[in-house]
């Protein structure tokens, strides 16, 4: 009989993405990266070109995530076709069933062979109890059928899914972790996070469908449709007369209905951001005492969110009616025909369809227009999955920005950590050179200090040192090698990082520190945590090194921090070790503290300094001082502070209007919320949508 | 229920303390009268909406269960023209309406238009009584989720405008993320029963109710013969559903652990970098897909148990009333109702069932709306500590006299962070804080800024005790910047003028010009129209701090206070915010904790802090010549930059 479209299925159509039985969560606006240096951040261009696939080409490109798991696809193929049969088969039975007791009680054998009911039934001899007997077994078998076939369907999909998405995020992850720094500067981690979740997973789920569904769909429609054609082509054709209007019209609306779906997703996450901003900057609002217009703010954000989302019920208001009128009329019109076919046949007395011929054909024709209904989930899946794709496409097929050679060299064992730039001219993606011509050569063991303002091109220069880029022109040489004949996870190995801004994973102090070296001995992550001046405030924390940080564990101060991001890369005994600006946080007392302290270990080491603070800068053997792009003094403290230039400038302002007397502050809510990432993961984790508890599956 | 809770802890407790899940919240909570009450209470005022709703909803479904009547009266008429029946009575109430006005069906006196007529005319009927039902359908939804989502965005907005009340205290120690829940995760978990609860309760209880009182109208010996299958639908229903919601929950957490370690390694994709942890990372990342592809496949397993379960039942429940029934009707026993009233009984039996299930389903619904209500009901009865008293008089235009008067204050009241803290600051004055980290000087501009209430003591503002004044007053004669220069997404302009929204473009160039900072906004991508990104991401410190000065000169406060930024920026930005700095403090009544020595130097009174006690207090060359704690600092300062 026809499915039933009741007043609870509004939002059935929007559902289609979640009626997979996986979790996707959708990841509400992750914002701006916070990994990219200031000197990047404004720089958009691209290392990679964009890509210019046709749609065409894209869609094919998406089944090739079928290929590791074709043959759980195809079994998952050969359950449905087989439970569709079944489907079909149960349908026709159960006409044929009632048919033959409809024809039973017209000529009432038991009555006439003077036997109870029960006794005609299971009586052997007998033609019509028999065939019933045997009607009613294959109903069972195939009723039981179905329900096995359902259990072995439901579990294959998932597998088959979630191999696939297995592999494709698989792919997706280890391309992101290797492609190097120039594509991350394209590209916020933000989005690169929403491109291996939730474009992943409309990829995902419009493969899985055009693949399952669409099989389905067809199966289903074309089974039935034989079967009412064999029982009358006059019924099949009525039947067949709406199906075009019905499937235009749904996928008329899938399309009306996104651009007002995308509208209220957009309003909502506007009324969030408001609310995140103002609980965020609540000491401002607090401050300047306005909360009435925040209140304003966040009731015109709302107000826009509650119109537009009452734009989309009116839509779906609409729609239900249209479809179940469309269903009413053809369901209504093939009682009026079936009716009046018999009623002409029988008056010319030709044979006729029966009753059962008449539940076998509402039956076929709900079970139509039901599947029909999926074409627009599949049509909305494809919208999103093409836009995805694209996303998708550009990271799998990202280039490594820093390619290794195939003979790639490891870093010879005795090096002493020797520098030297050569000519090098450099530039983030396209954009204009940010260094310029930078020649010198840094004995091994030495002390380089960097300064010079924001933008002198600092932090480009030592990230060129690990080959987190290549230098447009210009060769960079460690311990006389070329860094481009060099292993990169070697170089790496020796190379060793304190940046700008500190991150830490969230994971124990002592895996943090060890993050380098995984499984080295306790000794030694202490040793690192004391050189870096940070054991003592480790030693006060609740469960010492075994505490937990992150999000979801203590919070630190910015100084603890850097030390901690010190410690890390000093327990991995590198070659070379470059401090990005990473004491600006620390107070001069403590500085000096890990730098007496470093003085031991970066004996035979050479180290790059880039600092602010005079007081740092001193003791180095060599200072850089840069100015855009290009050195422009270069010498001791001593030497530089008897010419005139940028430097003396500066050491003179510091020496005259001194620093920080008191740094480190306490966590407090000013923390938090100053730490982007923290507010980023609480947006992410405060998601809105959550999958359906129990969505039937395909 | 409290077996789904039960095992949620059970599972939770006995799994070692993870530090993804340990503190999630939880989704379910059982039924409680008590905060039913509260949500209904909430409802009240929309009564008549739902009222209204509710009965055209239920008239809607009332004319879908006429369905199987109409059903049931074409199959007879259609078999009384094969001639196959002959009968007295009727399957139902349509067939003995359609009766009354055929009269006995007789096939031979039948002509084929009559009965064609015949035929029409019920098939008209039918669709005349589809057609009301789609209309009153899309009414009712109208209807039913304008209420709701009315009730929706008012619990919204009823939050958002409670949270602007709370004080700081409540801000400290409720995590961000914790707050958006509330208005997010929260609020959507009560929709489905706020949009749909009660017409659900009313519609589907009604509608199984009609459909068993036809079934049993039809032939009352198939009712008895399928009824018992209702309780062992429901009981087989809720087992599967109590289950699956934990297995969900499993796949929920799972998830979160993969996407959590994507988002922090792409997060900190420079430390991957920088440290080669490529290898072992994706050996984790895939450890965590391995758990997820298990969790779901046991998800799958039990759903797909379920599903299959439920149609076995739907079968049993049809082949028994097509056997029964046929067998009745061999029997003799039914015959005079028809082969139609059979399938009338079939047909119910769909209608018998359906309610069941989806009250199965929002149970669980009801339970998670249980959930979200008890913290949204929680926050909302959250009172704040620090509010207006009745009294509160609006605080006159200052002159800038600040006073404490034996101040004790902690942010838990057990542990004081300031104690007996004295002294008095005249219009126009500078006051540098000093101390160590944790010594209480961000303490003081807190509750300068009444974020909090001593606990003993007071503090006069031009000789008005700030505790019986209008917040909106003081807060309006007070300026505020903080190491954390904090900008709302919008354009420069609208950050500047945050404060006075009703500035005009050419007052803000104008307060910008007097600072020193227009050349420098000025020089921005867009000038004043610059957007400056998500919290200011467009921005960089210095400019942001610019801003930030500002927008502070702009509201033009009489009382100043400034945590002074520790980070650093370069010497020229730095000379400019020096700069601007002592225009913005020039003739109003400042607070600083300071930083920097200039800052220091040029203060009227440094107050010395230790230990939330106001130790000295003095200009810095009475404070060096006493040798005390003050002189102490300066020293080690002094040395470490010699050094």
């Amino acid at each position: 009989m026809q499915k039933r479209i009741s007043l609870y299925d509004t939002r059935r159509l929007t559902q289609g993405a979640n009626m997979l039985p996986c979790y996707s969560g959708r990841i509400p606006n992750v914002s701006q990266a916070t990994v990219t240096p200031a000197e990047v951040a404004n720089q958009e261009t691209h290392s990679n070109p964009p890509v210019d696939l046709s749609n065409r080409r894209l869609f094919f490109w998406m089944f090739r995530f079928v290929r590791p798991v074709w043959t759980m696809a195809l079994l998952s193929c050969v359950y449905l076709t087989v439970s569709i049969a079944v489907e079909v088969f149960t349908l026709q039975l159960t006409g044929e069933t009632i048919n033959h007791i409809k024809s039973i009680s017209l000529h009432d054998p038991a009555g006439a062979s003077g036997l109870t009911l029960r006794q005609w039934f299971f009586s052997y001899d007998n033609p019509d109890a028999a065939q019933l007997r045997w009607l009613l077994t294959l109903l069972l078998l195939a009723v039981s059928g179905m329900a096995v076939l359902r259990y072995l369907r439901e579990v294959q999909n998932t597998r088959f899914s979630m191999s696939m998405v297995y592999y494709i995020r698989e792919a997706v992850y280890d391309k992101i972790q290797r492609v190097g720094f120039g594509f991350h500067d394209a590209i916020s981690s933000g989005q690169l996070i929403n491109r291996s979740l939730s474009d992943l997973n409309n990829v995902r789920t419009f493969v899985q469908s055009a693949l399952l569904l669409t099989l389905e769909i067809v199966l289903v429609v074309g089974g039935y449709i034989l079967l009412i054609l064999k029982m009358s082509p006059w019924v099949a054709l009525l039947a067949l007369a709406p199906l075009p209007i019905w499937v235009l019209y749904i996928l008329r609306f899938s399309k009306k209905v996104q651009p007002v779906a995308k509208a209220v997703l957009e309003a909502e996450d506007k009324s969030i951001q408001v609310l995140t901003e103002n609980i965020a900057g609540v000491h401002v609002v607090k401050a300047f005492a306005t909360q009435a217009q925040e209140i304003r703010k966040f009731r015109a954000a709302t107000d826009s969110f509650q119109r537009r989302l009452m734009n989309r019920v009116r839509l779906f208001a609409n729609f239900q009616p249209v479809i179940r009128s469309i269903a009413s009329a053809s369901h209504l019109s093939l009682f009026f025909v079936a009716g009046t076919l018999i009623i002409i046949n029988k008056s010319k007395g030709l044979a006729t369809m029966n009753v059962g011929d008449l539940t076998i054909l509402g039956g076929a024709m709900g079970a139509i227009l039901a599947r029909l209904q999926q074409v627009a989930t599949i049509n909305e899946q494809y919208q999103n999955a093409i836009v995805s794709a694209r996303r998708l496409y550009e990271v799998i097929n990202a280039r490594p920005t820093v390619p290794e050679k195939p003979d790639a060299i490891p870093l010879p064992v005795n090096g002493t950590g020797e520098v030297e730039f050569e000519h090098v001219y450099f530039g983030y993606g396209r954009g204009k050179d940010v260094l310029h011509d930078l020649t010198f050569k840094i004995p091994g063991g030495s002390v380089v200090a960097i300064v010079g303002p924001t933008g002198a091109g600092k932090s480009s220069m030592v990230n060129l040192i690990a080959r987190f880029y290549d230098p447009r022109s210009g060769v960079i040489r460690i311990d006389g090698i070329d860094l481009r004949d060099l292993k990169l996870a070697d170089l790496r190995s020796k190379v060793s990082f304190v940046f700008q801004e500190t991150y830490l994973f969230s994971d124990t102090v002592a895996a943090n520190i060890a993050y380098g070296r995984p499984g080295i001995s306790r000794g030694e992550v202490e040793a690192a945590a004391r050189l870096a001046q940070a054991h003592d405030f480790i030693q006060t924390m609740p469960q010492g090194y075994d505490t937990l940080l992150g999000e979801r564990g203590t919070n630190l101060s910015g100084g603890q921090r850097q030390r901690l991001a010190i410690a890390r890369a000093i327990v991995t005994n590198p070659r070379i070790l470059i401090l990005d600006d990473a004491t600006a946080a620390i107070d001069p007392e403590t500085e000096d503290l890990i730098r007496r302290g470093m003085r031991l270990t970066l004996f035979g080491r050479t180290t790059f300094i880039i600092a602010h603070r005079i007081s740092t800068v001193k003791t180095a053997d060599l200072v850089l001082v840069m100015e855009q792009g290009r050195i422009t003094q270069m010498g001791t403290h001593e030497q530089l502070m008897t010419r005139s230039g940028h430097y003396r400038d500066i050491a003179l302002a510091q020496l005259s209007d001194e620093e920080k007397v008191v740094p480190e502050q306490a966590p407090s809510h000013m923390d938090r919320v100053k730490d982007p990432q923290v507010v980023q993961a609480a947006v992410r984790t405060a998601g809105r949508e959550n999958p359906a508890e129990l969505e039937e599956t395909p | 229920m409290t077996t789904l809770l039960s095992r949620l802890r059970a599972r939770k407790g006995s799994s070692a303390p993870d530090p993804l899940t340990s503190d999630e919240e939880s989704r379910y909570r059982p039924i409680e009268w008590s905060l039913i009450r509260k949500l209904l209470r909430t409802l009240a005022p929309y009564k008549w909406q739902y009222a209204l709703g509710i009965s055209v909803a239920w008239t809607h479904v009332m004319m879908d269960l006429m369905g199987p009547q109409f059903v049931g009266t074409i199959v007879n008429f259609i078999g009384d023209i094969l001639g196959e029946t002959a009968r007295g009575q009727s399957s139902g109430f349509v067939e003995w309406g359609f009766k009354k006005f055929t009269g006995p069906i007789v096939p031979a006196d039948l002509s084929v238009t009559q009965a064609i007529g015949y035929l029409s005319v019920i098939i008209a009927i039918w669709a005349l009584t589809v057609a009301l039902s789609v209309i009153l359908q899309r009414w009712a939804i109208l209807i039913m989720v304008r209420t709701g989502e009315n009730v929706q965005f008012f619990f919204r907005r009823a939050l958002f405008e409670h949270l602007q009340k709370l004080d700081m205290s409540f801000y400290d120690k409720t995590k961000l993320g914790r707050i958006i829940s509330r208005c997010t995760s929260d609020i959507g978990g009560m929709r489905e029963v706020n949009v749909w609860g009660i017409a659900h309760i009313v519609i589907q209880g009604s509608s199984m109710l009609i459909a068993s009182a036809m079934l049993w109208y039809t032939d009352w010996r198939l009712f008895v013969s399928v009824v018992w299958l209702g309780p062992v639908l429901f009981l087989v229903n809720r087992y599967f559903i109590k289950r699956s919601a934990v297995r969900w929950q499993v796949v929920r957490e799972g998830f979160t652990r993969v996407s959590t370690n994507l988002a922090e390694n792409i997060n900190g994709m420079r430390v991957v970098t920088a440290f080669n942890r490529q290898d072992p990372n994706l050996a984790v990342f895939n450890r965590l897909q391995v758990n997820n592809t298990t969790n779901n496949l046991s998800a799958a397993r039990l759903n797909g148990t379920y599903q299959p379960t439920l149609e076995v039942i739907r079968y049993v429940g049809r082949g028994i009333i097509l056997v029964y029934g046929g067998y009745l009707i061999a029997s003799g026993q039914m015959q005079d109702r028809g082969v139609g009233a059979v399938v009338q009984a079939y047909l119910y039996w769909d209608w018998f069932m359906n309610p069941i299930l989806v009250l199965g389903n929002f149970y669980n619904q009801l339970m998670m709306a249980m959930a979200g209500a008890e913290r949204v009901f929680a926050l909302l009865e959250t009172q704040p500590r620090v509010t207006d008293t009745p009294d509160a008089k609006p605080l006159p235009r200052i002159q800038g006299f600040v006073r404490f008067e034996n101040v004790t204050f902690g942010y838990d009241p057990d542990r004081p962070v300031l104690h007996d803290i004295d002294f008095e600051a005249r219009p126009g004055q500078m006051f540098a804080l000093v101390g160590h980290t944790g010594s209480g000087k961000s303490s003081i501009i807190s509750l300068i800024a009444r974020f909090y209430q001593p606990q003993k003591g007071r503090i006069l503002i031009d000789g008005h005790d700030i505790r019986y004044v209008t917040g909106e007053s003081l807060h309006r004669q007070m300026g505020l910047v903080l190491q954390v220069n904090y900008l709302f997404s919008g354009t420069v302009l609208d950050n500047i003028r945050y404060a006075r929204p009703q500035a005009t473009e050419a007052q803000v160039i104008e307060a910008a010009k007097q600072l020193g900072t227009w050349d420098a906004i000025a020089s921005l991508k867009n000038g004043l129209e610059t957007d400056v990104g998500e919290r200011g991401a467009n921005m960089s410190l210095g400019q942001r701090q610019l801003i930030c000065f500002t927008r502070a000169y702009l509201a033009d406060p009489r009382i100043f206070m400034l945590d002074e930024a520790t980070s650093a920026v370069d010497t020229g930005t730095e000379q400019l915010i020096q700069r601007s700095l002592e225009r913005l403090l020039q003739g109003r009544t400042t607070f600083v904790v300071a930083h920097r020595l200039s800052t220091i130097l040029r203060s009227d009174c440094i107050l010395v802090m230790d230990q939330g006690r106001l130790i000295e207090r003095g200009t810095h060359a009475e404070l060096i010549s006493r040798g005390g704690k003050y002189a102490h600092l300066y020293h080690q300062f002094a040395h470490s930059t010699a050094d």
